[in-house]
């Protein structure tokens, strides 16, 4: 069991905010850290650099590049700068 | 796929009692209900499924009044629903387990012979639902002021559309000066990133509880716990698992 905290944002972060959709939302802030875990790796949950848990209507603006679209295919997150979300 | 001893039975749960180290036999049975539907000019006699289905939980172990033992866990408790949780494949993550909606003590005895060891026996007929699914927190304690298990999901290989069944037994909660203690079961379709599925009540005691969840379950599941407010100490003691639909 690892404690949650949380790392400042990667300057490899997505550019603009988005609102989360789900609760409890969490992902890893590194894209690198992105990329290992869909090579499958398993990495501990220490190394992992979560975000905390985000709750629904959040916004946030350090979810990975290479993350961005999984995360908007998934319902996790819509852009925040736009009425409707971007759609 | 293996065969499995009675030293792999992981635990038996009732309520949040622990009963696993005063049981000497578990016995469980789910039963669909058939009517004949047999009718004249046919030799052979025909049943058809009702939709209907039963289960039964009969326990044999032994008559000890320590405190949170057999007899203040089954005693008192004559009549009254309860939730359990059987781990007949080990306490081990990802194993199967079984659990009861709402398992109706019906029968409890005691049985004293000579020169043996007293014992109680009781006997649960199923007043709701059977549950078969994997534990995604295996019996254990966590210590933490929060955590995860999102280092060890359980992969269920593929998403699952027809909802699922949680169940949580907490057999010990140390609070420590802390508010309580939710415990949440996580889901995600990639195993990178993590959301709430469903949270449990917040829990200040030893409890149990069922909760259902409809819709699709993703394919990768986990479990956090996060003690509310300040303290020192704490520690929570619980398993969960979970039946998709």
């Amino acid at each position: 069991m690892a404690k949650t905290r949380t790392k400042p944002p990667k300057k490899n972060a997505s550019t603009g905010a988005y609102e989360v959709l789900v609760p409890g939302l969490t992902y890893p802030t590194d894209p690198a850290t992105v990329d290992r875990l869909r090579a499958g790796e398993n990495l501990p949950w220490a190394q992992r650099g979560m975000c905390d848990p985000h709750d629904v209507g959040d916004r946030v603006d350090d979810i990975p590049k290479n993350y961005l679209d999984d995360a908007l295919a998934q319902g996790l997150v819509r852009r925040a700068d736009t009425p409707d979300g971007g759609a | 796929m293996a065969k499995y001893g009675s030293d792999s039975v992981g635990f038996l749960l009732v309520d949040g009692f622990d009963l696993t180290a005063d049981q000497t036999e578990v016995q469980e049975s789910a039963e669909a209900i058939f009517e004949e539907t047999t009718g004249l000019g046919v030799a052979w006699r025909a049943e058809k499924a009702t939709g209907h289905q039963k289960c039964d939980l009969g326990i044999k172990g032994y008559y000890d009044d320590e405190a949170l033992r057999t007899v203040e866990a089954l005693v008192p408790s004559i009549a009254a629903t309860r939730v359990a949780m059987l781990a007949h494949a080990g306490n081990v993550l990802g194993r199967k387990f079984i659990g009861w909606q709402a398992a109706l003590q019906g029968k409890m005895e005691r049985v004293s012979s000579k020169g043996g060891i007293t014992k109680l026996n009781t006997h649960f007929t199923g007043a709701g639902a059977r549950d078969e699914g994997v534990l995604v927190h295996i019996l254990g304690a966590d210590t933490g002021s929060s955590g995860n298990t999102e280092s060890t999901s359980v992969d269920n290989a593929a998403s699952s559309a027809a909802g699922a069944v949680c169940h949580l037994q907490v057999t010990a909660v140390t609070l420590g000066g802390y508010d309580d203690v939710v415990i949440t079961v996580r889901k995600s379709t990639d195993n990178i990133s993590f959301s709430d599925l469903v949270s449990f009540t917040a829990v200040t005691a030893r409890t149990a509880e069922r909760k259902t969840v409809a819709g699709t379950i993703p394919r990768y599941l986990a479990t956090s716990y996060a003690f509310s407010g300040s303290g020192t100490g704490q520690s929570v003691t619980y398993a969960v698992g979970v039946a998709r639909g």
